[in-house]
C-alpha cells in the first residue's frame, strides 16, 4: 500500500507529469477541476458533432450528383461517429452519456455556435467543409497535443477525417467558383454568410475568454483563441482569393510588417446573442434533437425490454443446463 | 481517366490581389511528405521526382511507380499507403504513360475519387506524361489484402486491424478483437458501424477507453 | 449480345439500381434524427453502401446503353423510374424503416447469392463485391426485427402495422419485366419466382419468430412502371438542385 499523499503533493505530481508531456489516462488521479473542465469541453465537442449533423444533413436529399450525395452522407455520418467517440471519451471521465444528452436537450449545454446558422443553398455544404471544418481542424490539431490521453487520441483520427472533409469542401467550392454563373452566385452567397461566423468559431477574444488560463496550464488547451483565429485567417484568405471568391470584409488587408492578414472588426454582439440562444436556428436545432429523442423513446424502451428478456432467457437456459 | 496538368488558378478579384502571398495553407495534410497539395497540382516539383534518364529521354520503371505509390496515403488514414491497403492491383508502364488499376474497399467508399486523384498527382510528379487510373470490381477487395506492414501501421494509429478471415464469415463477424493499445481482448462492441464504412467502435475495459477497428470485409 | 437481350438486361439492372437508390435516399433521411446515436451512424453507413451499389448497377447500365448515371438519376421523371413502391414509401417510424430494411436485405442477400453466379461476368463481379457488405446490413436489420417484434407491446404493434403495409408491396420486387425469360435462359439473371420462394422461405419463419402474425394478402402493385404519389415528391426533392442548372457540372 503506497503512503497516503496529500492533495497538494498529488497536484504537484500531476502538474509535473503534464509538464513532462505525459498523457493522463482514465484511471489516473486528476484534480476535480481538470475532470470537470474536460467533461465540459469534450461534451461540448460531442454535442457540436451531433447538432452539426443537422445543417448539412438537410441537404442530403437535394445533393445534385451521385458522388456528392455519397460524400455528403459519408461526411454527416463521420460527424455522428465522432460524436459517439467523444461521448465515450467523456464517459471515461465518469460522465454519463444520458446526463450529457439530457443537458443538451434541456438547452443547458453549449455546442458550437456555427450550427445555429441556416444552410440556405447547396453550396453551403461545400463552404461548411472548407471554412467550418478548416477552422475546426485548427482547434483539433491543437487538441491532438492535449494532456488527456483519450481526448488527444480521438483527435488524431478525427483530424485525419476532418482534413478529408475540408479538402472535399474546398474542391467543391473551387469548382463552383469557376463554374456556371448560377454556381458562382451560390458559392459567393455561401461565403458571404459563412465568413464571419467561421471566424467566431474560435471563441471570444482572449480578453473575454473565461476558461483559457486554467485550460492552458493543464495542457488541455495549448493556444489562445486569437492566436488560432489568426492562423486560420492567414491560411484561408489566400485560398479563397485563389478560388476567385470575394471575402465580405471591406477592411481586409495584408499587413507587410507582421505578415498577417488583418480583418475588420468581428461583431461580438452577434456572437453573444447567438450563444445566448437567440441565433437564427437555435430553437430549430434543439427542436429537431428533442423530436428525434421523443420519437425514439418507444424504440429505446423496446431495446431495453428485449435486452432484459434475452438475459432472462439466457439465465434460464443456464439453470436448466445445470439440472 | 486521363489527367492533364490543371490550369493555373484565376486571378484574385481584389485590387490588392498582388499582395496575396502564394502557396498553400498549413492545414494538416495527410500526404504531406510526398504529395503536392490540391491547388498546387499544376506545379510539378522535379526535384522530388525520381526519374531515370536514358539518351535524354525519361524512363519510368514499374518499380519506381510502385515505390511512389507506397508514399500515397489513404485520405482518411494518413499512415496507411494505398499499396498497404491493398487497393492498388496492377501497374503498367509504357514509355512515360502509366496505367494503374485499383479496386475500391467498400462499394460506397467516398474516398475513391480522392485516391485516384492522389495517385495521378503523385505519378505526374514522378515524371509520367499521362496517368490513367482504372477501377475494377473483380476480384473484390478483401481486408485480408491489407499488408502486414499496413496492419502494424493501423494499430499504431489506434485502429485495431481486421482479422485475416480467408472468406470465412464466422471469423469475419465473430473473431476476437483486441485493443490496439494494450492488446486486451476484454473488449465490448459498441457499434458495428463506425464513423466511416470501414470501421466499428469498441470499448476496452482495461484501458477504460473506446477504440475503433478496421472492419473485416 | 443481341439487342433484345441487351435491352432486357439493361431494364433489370435499371430496376435494381433504382431500388437501391430509393432505399438509400429514404434511409439517409434518418441521418441526425435516429432514435439513438448508434443508429444515426449505422443507417447512414447502410445508405452509403446502398448508394454505392446503385452507382455500380447504373454503371453497368451505362456500359450497355451509354446512359450517364447522373442523367439517369437526376433527369428522369417518375414514369421512367422502375423502382418498387416499397422503397419509395416515406421512412415512416423506426419500425417501418427497419422492417422494410429487413425485407429488402433478405431479398438482396438472395439476389446477390444468385447473381454472383451470373453468366454475364460484370454482374457476377458486382454481386461478389457487394455480398459481404450486405451481410452486415442483413445481420443488423435481422437483429432489429427481433428486438422490435419481441420488445414491448407497442414495438410489436408498430411492427405489425408496418408489415400490413409492406407485405402487399413486397411482391413487386419479384414482378416480371419483358425479356426476363431471355435473361433466364442465358443465365444472366435468376428466375424471379424461384427467388421469391427462397425469400419467403427465409422471411416468413423469421417474421413468425419475431412475434409477427398473419397479414392481409391484399394484392399489391405488380408492374414496376406503376408508382405511388410518394415518388413524385421524392424526385422533386432529389432533383431540385441538379435541375436548377442543367449546364452545370456538380
Amino acid at each position: 500500500m503506497p503512503p497516503e499523499l496529500t492533495h497538494d503533493e498529488r497536484l504537484t505530481a500531476f502538474e509535473a507529469r503534464i509538464a513532462r508531456g505525459e498523457k493522463i489516462e482514465p484511471g489516473d488521479w486528476m484534480p476535480d477541476d481538470y475532470r470537470r473542465q474536460l467533461i465540459r469541453m469534450i461534451s461540448q465537442h460531442a454535442h457540436s458533432e451531433i447538432v452539426g449533423m443537422l445543417p448539412e444533413g438537410a441537404w442530403i436529399e437535394h445533393a445534385p450528383s451521385l458522388r456528392r450525395k455519397l460524400i455528403l452522407i459519408a461526411k454527416v455520418q463521420d460527424e455522428a461517429g465522432h460524436g459517439q467517440y467523444l461521448y465515450h471519451a467523456a464517459e471515461s471521465l465518469g460522465a454519463e452519456r444520458q446526463d450529457l444528452i439530457d443537458a443538451l436537450l434541456a438547452g443547458k449545454a453549449k455546442y458550437s455556435n456555427i450550427f445555429n446558422y441556416p444552410t440556405l443553398n447547396w453550396a453551403d455544404v461545400g463552404m461548411i467543409g472548407w471554412l467550418v471544418d478548416g477552422a475546426a481542424i485548427k482547434n483539433q490539431t491543437m487538441l491532438t497535443g492535449a494532456s488527456y490521453g483519450p481526448y488527444s487520441r480521438a483527435m488524431v483520427r478525427i483530424c485525419a477525417e476532418e482534413t478529408f472533409h475540408y479538402k472535399q469542401g474546398k474542391e467543391m467550392i473551387t469548382l463552383y467558383a469557376q463554374g456556371t454563373p448560377h454556381q458562382r452566385r451560390m458559392a459567393q452567397d455561401a461565403l458571404d454568410r459563412w465568413w464571419w461566423p467561421s471566424l467566431m468559431m474560435f471563441g471570444p477574444p482572449d480578453a473575454d475568454s473565461t476558461n483559457s488560463t486554467t485550460l492552458m496550464r493543464w495542457g488541455i488547451k495549448l493556444k489562445s483563441n486569437d492566436a488560432l483565429r489568426q492562423e486560420f485567417i492567414d491560411e484561408i484568405v489566400p485560398e479563397l482569393h485563389a478560388a476567385g471568391l470575394c471575402i465580405p470584409d471591406p477592411d481586409l488587408r495584408y499587413d507587410e510588417n507582421s505578415g498577417h492578414w488583418l480583418t475588420g472588426p468581428i461583431d461580438w454582439d452577434e456572437f453573444w446573442r447567438v450563444i445566448k440562444g437567440n441565433g437564427p436556428m437555435n430553437r430549430e436545432r434543439l427542436r429537431a434533437r428533442r423530436t428525434a429523442h421523443d420519437d425514439g423513446l418507444w424504440v429505446r424502451e423496446a431495446m431495453a425490454a428485449y435486452a432484459s428478456r434475452s438475459s432472462v432467457i439466457g439465465k434460464r437456459s443456464t439453470v436448466s443446463g445445470q439440472r | 481517366m486521363v489527367v492533364k496538368l490543371s490550369p493555373s488558378p484565376p486571378a484574385p478579384p481584389h485590387s490588392g490581389a498582388q499582395a496575396v502571398p502564394q502557396g498553400e495553407g498549413n492545414f494538416p495534410e495527410p500526404n504531406a511528405p510526398t504529395s503536392p497539395l490540391p491547388a498546387g497540382e499544376g506545379r510539378v516539383d522535379m526535384a522530388a521526382a525520381n526519374p531515370t534518364w536514358s539518351e535524354g529521354r525519361l524512363t519510368l520503371t514499374s518499380d519506381a511507380v510502385w515505390a511512389a505509390l507506397h508514399e500515397v496515403m489513404d485520405p482518411e488514414i494518413p499512415v496507411l499507403s494505398l499499396v498497404d491497403l491493398g487497393v492498388v492491383r496492377e501497374v503498367t508502364v509504357s514509355g512515360d504513360v502509366v496505367t494503374v488499376t485499383m479496386t475500391p474497399t467498400f462499394s460506397g467508399c467516398p474516398a475513391l475519387v480522392e485516391m485516384q486523384r492522389l495517385i495521378e498527382v503523385r505519378l505526374l510528379a514522378l515524371g509520367a506524361a499521362s496517368v490513367a487510373v482504372n477501377t475494377v470490381l473483380a476480384p473484390a477487395w478483401s481486408s485480408d489484402w491489407i499488408s502486414d506492414e499496413g496492419r502494424r501501421k493501423l494499430k499504431a494509429f489506434g485502429l485495431a486491424p481486421p482479422p485475416v478471415h480467408g472468406g470465412d464469415v464466422q471469423i469475419m463477424l465473430f473473431d476476437v478483437v483486441r485493443c490496439p493499445r494494450c492488446n486486451s481482448d476484454d473488449v465490448l462492441v459498441r457499434n458495428t458501424f463506425g464513423s466511416t464504412l470501414c470501421r466499428a467502435i469498441y470499448y476496452c475495459n482495461r484501458c477504460q477507453d473506446a477504440f475503433e477497428q478496421f472492419k473485416p470485409l | 449480345m443481341n439487342d433484345d437481350l441487351r435491352a432486357a438486361l439493361a431494364a433489370r439492372l435499371l430496376a435494381t439500381a433504382d431500388d437501391e437508390l430509393m432505399l438509400a435516399h429514404r434511409n439517409a433521411e434518418w441521418t441526425g434524427h435516429a432514435p439513438i446515436l448508434e443508429e444515426d451512424i449505422a443507417l447512414a453507413n447502410i445508405a452509403q453502401d446502398e448508394l454505392g451499389h446503385a452507382s455500380i448497377w447504373y454503371g453497368l447500365v451505362e456500359e450497355l446503353t451509354g446512359q450517364d448515371p447522373d442523367r439517369l438519376v437526376f433527369f428522369r421523371d417518375a414514369g421512367e423510374y422502375r423502382s418498387a413502391q416499397m422503397v419509395e414509401q416515406p421512412r415512416g417510424d423506426w419500425a417501418f424503416t427497419m422492417l422494410r430494411q429487413y425485407l429488402f436485405d433478405a431479398y438482396e442477400m438472395a439476389l446477390l447469392a444468385r447473381l454472383a453466379g451470373s453468366a454475364y461476368q460484370p454482374v457476377a463481379d458486382a454481386a461478389a463485391r457487394m455480398r459481404n457488405e450486405e451481410l452486415y446490413h442483413y445481420r443488423h436489420s435481422s437483429a432489429w426485427l427481433r428486438r422490435l417484434g419481441l420488445g414491448t407491446a407497442e414495438s410489436n404493434r408498430r411492427m405489425q402495422a408496418a408489415l400490413d403495409v409492406l407485405w402487399p408491396l413486397a411482391g413487386q420486387l419479384f414482378s416480371p419485366q419483358p425479356g426476363d425469360a431471355l435473361l433466364n435462359v442465358e443465365g444472366y439473371w435468376p428466375d424471379l419466382n424461384e427467388l421469391r420462394q427462397a425469400w419467403s422461405g427465409v422471411v416468413i419463419p423469421a417474421l413468425e419468430e419475431a412475434g409477427l402474425g398473419e397479414t392481409a394478402s391484399a394484392a399489391g402493385p405488380d408492374d414496376r412502371r406503376v408508382h405511388s404519389a410518394h415518388l413524385d415528391t421524392l424526385l422533386a426533392d432529389m432533383q431540385m438542385v441538379a435541375r436548377a442548372d442543367e449546364e452545370a457540372v456538380w
